[in-house]
């Protein structure tokens, strides 16, 4: 493994994005944040802005009022960046899904990488999720 | 040969100007300045190439009268404008100010002239005198005044344009503005106190003038205003003179300075007074403050070269007289003390002009400071803050004109984003700036030479000292970032940038300026040997070397060059590196509202746009006018008064 | 000379980048967390250098650059035993590069930080002039060659106004104003936000050189030998450490008013007792 590639893995940046959910999955990713489950043993940290982000996490599923938002947040993010869906509505809609205002799952709006279900998702998912994607950033994508 | 140049650096602005006065075209006008301009350019280099100094020089004795005649004159003339004043608008603090003072100055000017003097003129060998402190004057008057003059074509051009004036008044404002460059020649010429007076007040009187040019009602106040605080200056001036005679017997101001006593002090005292107030230090702010209502060439001229530049060469020119005492310690607490005052006051203005003058004040309290301390390394650093203060300041002035004449405002906040709008000037005041602010330009070299002297000075108040100095130079970084941050505001887009059209006599000065000051802080090494060192050494031990171009003193060095080029490094390696594709810009982060990447504006309620307002901190609430000027005043008041009641007691 | 030249250059953002790593280490092992490893850094910044850039308006790249090289020069000058009071001055250049970097986006995160880091300067600045000034007094000379003797028995209170530069210098609570230690704040990430890639890395690797830098500074208090001095701005950086675990973030008007009162009163307390009592 080059050193490029092990220091993208080593280091994952998040940027949380809340794009309507019902706060059940947030709740869960802020419980990764605790001593318990301590994502930051990967390196892995919330940064809360774009421009310093590698993964983008999203819950919720994309709606008409704020798919913009999402694309903008995304369109922000340096290259390599991969996208990771926390929780089923993210997915697919979930039980969100064919209300009047909402577009479906966030893959209607960009790319999407890493689908982790659950209604909410388990922090131990979710770090499972990241993972995952970490194999995608290695790469460069 | 040297009593030729000496004959045309003093003289040649007076006749200039009058030729500028009666010249009512603007081409013929034009050209008159932009000769004079050459012509005191080449005077003051020849003067500087050819001369050996110091050197006394004596005109004949019918010059002594004339001068006897002129200062009664010119103060019939101050007794004019205040009576005049009077009568149209009733009693006002200016006019009877105005008046008393020059009744005070007249009466007993004329008691001692006419009553106690032996001689009527009183003569002094030699009438002028001429070292290296001179000579430095004389080049900065004669350059930079005579660049700000020049620039002045151009623009009171635009300024009457702009007015919408049917008569043209720039006759009488070239006038004014030559002949100062003439009579601050004859200030730093004259050793004669009585010739440095009359001097002193004709740069009193074309102050006065270039303030109420536009003759609105606040030009008119201010004008006022800088004519009855400068006539206490005045006041100061004859009480000095008078004293001096008395325990001395001569006015000539070497043999005073060259032979200190004790008596000499209270008639220090009272020049220092009169220095203080040209130099326009707190208490006496008001006057430079006011000031900024004249046309940018005026205040461009008073800041740099001129006028306020009088008082601090007069304190540093009196310094070795008072060396060792505790006047000299009082001084420097008072300059020390105007140097954070202002530097405070300065962040809560939002006026560009009003920001220079305080930094003005500030950087003269500089001065003062070092010139109290009066060690030769504190001598050093205020010769050099001399020179490159007025380079810098003078160049932000004529910078700051030039952009009020693009957008109409002398407000910061409209100055956001300028950088994108006029690159070329904005690119060269924030040089400016960075040349008044950021190591390795000269002025930090002056600052960094003026803490180490004050560490290093004996005094028991240099704790007080250092206080004003390090709050007061943390101070001076934050007015001077903020405002480059407000130029630097500018909102992402694909699109380079685009040059103002070049104007050559809005350009030309300034960029001249900018080279000078680049180029000297560069060449610190040669202008010190040439200029600095032989200035100090006429009355003290100088103590810095300039081995292999660093600045050494006895107890510190500043490696000046090798900043250069990382300056230069950190200037030109970036730009072959940076790329900057179109694709690669995005917006800046606003929480993924944004509307467009290049507008400054995005969505909130109801997805309705909405303009994104940044302004600059000023602190307006703790570190306003309102609230700190008044006990500034009081406080440098009682410092003023401890500075008497010492040197009295 | 050379050989020290290009140590301080390469060996600085080694110790820096580890100093970092065991930062967040120990800062976890407070949280009761265990935290990333020690080489973490590191990974990051080789990371954030092999992003693609992306940009929002020139300026700001050009003045990273300096920020970087005046940090750097001002190390060397350390390394060479130069004036101290110079370095002080050429540490405030690269820090007002930064500020102008981060003042030329109109990004209402970036603006505020950058108002907010100008007061930092604003706080820090007079204790660092002063404490080299009182370093004169007693040694005589602005040189750091000159330090010969241990000053930490008679510079005490400056060493403790030095304690609050360092808070301040090195962004931590309750002086992380201008660029919140982690994000999810009221002002996302402060003068840093508009950086990404390339540039916050370069910025990264300027604070290893300034955090070295403003530890070996204090480390002159302690001159005799190599290891106290060392250990004396290790401990030191441990107290920050400790500060920053039990402290929340402050008001900008706090931050002045502390760092004035403790910080410059006691630096000035300690000049007026040299300027007393001999020195
Ligand atoms: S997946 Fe379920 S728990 Fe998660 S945000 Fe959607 S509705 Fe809430």
């Amino acid at each position: 493994m080059n050193w490029i590639a092990r220091s993208r893995a080593k280091s994952p940046w998040l940027l949380h994005y809340d794009c309507g959910s019902c706060n059940g999955c947030d709740i869960e990713i802020l419980a990764c944040l605790t001593p318990l489950y301590d994502i930051e043993r990967f390196g892995i940290v919330n940064m809360g802005n774009p421009k310093h982000a590698d993964i983008l996490l999203v819950t919720g599923p994309a709606n008409h009022p704020n798919y913009r938002v999402l694309k903008n947040l995304y369109e922000q993010m340096p290259e390599p960046k991969v996208v990771v869906v926390v929780g089923s509505c993210g997915c697919t809609g979930g039980v969100f899904h064919n209300c009047p205002n909402i577009l479906g799952g966030i893959d209607k709006v960009i790319p999407v990488d890493v689908y982790v279900p659950g209604c909410a998702a388990k922090p131990e998912a979710i770090i499972d999720g990241v993972v995952l994607a970490l194999e995608k950033l290695k790469n460069g994508k | 040969m040297t009593a030729s140049l000496i004959g045309i650096a003093i003289l040649f602005p007076f006749a200039a100007g009058f030729v500028c006065l009666t010249l009512k075209n603007h081409k013929a006008r034009a050209g008159v300045v932009f000769l004079s301009a050459i012509v005191l350019i080449a005077t003051s280099i020849l003067f500087f190439s050819q001369g050996t100094f110091p050197l006394g020089y004596t005109p004949s004795h019918e010059w002594d009268m004339a001068i006897f005649v002129l200062d009664y004159l010119l103060m019939a003339y101050f007794l004019y404008l205040g009576l005049n004043d009077f009568f149209r608008n009733g009693i006002k603090i200016r006019n009877v100010s105005t008046i008393g003072l020059v009744l005070v100055q007249a009466i007993s000017l004329a008691l001692f002239e006419f009553s106690w003097a032996p001689e009527l003129p009183i003569t002094v060998e030699p009438a002028l005198f001429i070292d290296h402190l001179s000579l430095i004057m004389c080049l900065i008057i004669c350059i930079i005044g005579s660049l700000i003059c020049i620039y002045g074509i151009k623009y009171m051009q635009d300024h009457e344009k702009h007015l919408g004036l049917e008569k043209t008044k720039q006759n009488w404002f070239f006038f004014y503005m030559v002949m100062f460059l003439g009579a601050m020649n004859g200030i730093v010429f004259a050793n004669n106190i009585l010739w440095l007076y009359f001097f002193w007040e004709v740069t009193t009187l074309c102050c006065y003038a270039l303030i109420r040019h536009d003759e609105t009602p606040e030009a008119i106040e201010s004008g006022f205003r800088a004519l009855w605080m400068n006539l206490i200056g005045g006041v100061g001036f004859v009480v000095a003179i008078i004293l001096a005679f008395n325990s001395y017997g001569t006015l000539s101001l070497i043999t005073l300075i060259s032979n200190p006593t004790p008596f000499l002090l209270l008639p220090l005292a009272f020049l220092f007074l009169a220095a203080l107030t040209k130099s326009a230090q707190v208490p006496f702010q008001g006057w430079l403050l006011g000031a900024m209502v004249a046309p940018v060439p005026v205040s461009a001229l008073l800041h740099s070269s001129t006028m306020v530049k009088a008082g601090v060469y007069l304190a540093v020119r009196i310094a070795p007289a008072f060396w060792g005492t505790s006047l000299s310690a009082m001084i420097a607490v008072f300059g020390g003390f105007t140097f954070m005052a202002a530097a405070i006051l300065a962040i809560s203005q939002s006026e560009a002009k009003r920001v220079l003058a305080y930094s003005t004040i500030s950087n003269l309290g500089l001065i003062i400071l070092c010139a109290g301390i009066n060690t030769p390394l504190a001598i050093t650093a205020a010769i050099m803050l001399i020179i490159f203060h007025a380079i810098s300041k003078g160049l932000l002035f004529l910078c700051v004109g030039n952009i009020e004449h693009n957008i109409w405002s002398k407000n910061i906040e409209d100055m956001q984003g300028l950088v994108r709008r006029l690159p070329l000037i904005t690119g060269i005041t924030i040089a400016g700036m960075i040349s008044m602010l950021l190591a390795p330009f000269g002025v930090l070299i002056s600052k960094w030479a003026a803490i180490e002297a004050a560490g290093a000075s004996a005094s028991l108040l240099s704790p007080l000292i250092l206080l004003f100095l390090v709050i007061g130079s943390a101070a001076t970084t934050v007015f001077w970032v903020k405002w480059i941050g407000r130029f630097l505001s500018e909102v992402p887009s694909t699109e380079g940038l685009k040059m103002e059209p070049f104007s050559p006599l809005y350009h030309t000065p300034v960029m001249l300026l900018i080279g000078g000051a680049v180029v000297l802080s560069i060449l610190i090494a040669p202008v010190y040997n040439w200029l600095v060192s032989p200035a100090v050494g006429t009355f003290y031990l100088t103590t810095v070397s300039t081995q292999s171009w660093f600045f050494r003193s006895a107890i510190g060095c500043f490696v000046a060059w090798p900043l250069f080029i990382v300056l230069a490094a950190a200037l030109v390696v970036p730009s072959l590196f940076v790329k900057t594709k179109p694709e690669r810009i995005r917006a800046a982060y606003m929480c993924g509202e944004n509307v467009e990447y290049d507008t400054p504006q995005f969505r909130s309620v109801a997805d309705d746009k909405f303009e994104l307002q940044l302004g600059g901190v000023y602190l307006e609430e703790d570190l306003g006018e309102k609230k700190l000027d008044k006990w500034f005043k009081v406080i440098a008041l009682i410092i003023l008064l401890v500075l008497f009641v010492v040197v009295l007691v | 000379m050379a050989i020290i030249f290009i140590a301080a250059i390469v060996v600085t953002p080694f110790i820096g980048g580890l100093l970092r790593g065991i930062d967040r280490k120990l800062t976890a092992h407070m949280q009761g967390r265990i935290g990333p490893p020690i080489q973490q850094p590191f990974y990051d910044i080789i990371k954030l250098f092999s992003k693609s850039q992306i940009i929002t308006t020139r300026s700001p790249l050009l003045l990273v650059y300096g920020y970087l090289l005046f940090i750097v020069a001002a190390v060397v000058l350390f390394a060479l035993k130069q004036d101290l009071l110079m370095l002080i001055l050429v540490l405030g250049v690269a820090d007002v590069l930064l500020v102008m970097g981060s003042f030329s986006t109109r990004s209402p995160y970036s603006q505020i930080g950058s108002n907010r880091e100008l007061l930092q300067m604003f706080s820090y600045e007079p204790i660092l002039i002063l404490a080299s000034i009182a370093i004169y007094m007693e040694t005589g000379s602005f040189l750091i060659s000159r330090i010969q003797q241990p000053l930490l028995p008679t510079l005490w209170p400056v060493y403790l106004a030095l304690l609050i530069a360092l808070i301040i210098l090195m962004r931590k609570s309750p002086f992380d104003i201008s660029a919140s230690e982690h994000a999810h704040q009221e002002i996302v990430r402060g003068i840093f936000t508009e950086y990404s890639g390339l540039y916050l890395g370069l910025i990264e690797l300027a604070h290893w050189y300034e955090l070295v830098l403003v530890l070996a500074v204090i480390s002159l208090l302690w001159t005799a030998g190599v290891w106290p001095g060392i250990l004396l701005a290790l401990f030191s950086w441990f107290i920050v450490l400790i500060i920053d675990n039990i402290n929340a973030r402050l008001t900008w008007s706090w931050m002045i008013r502390t760092s004035w009162v403790a910080g410059i009163g006691l630096s000035i307390l300690n000049i007026i007792g040299l300027r007393l009592f001999g020195g």
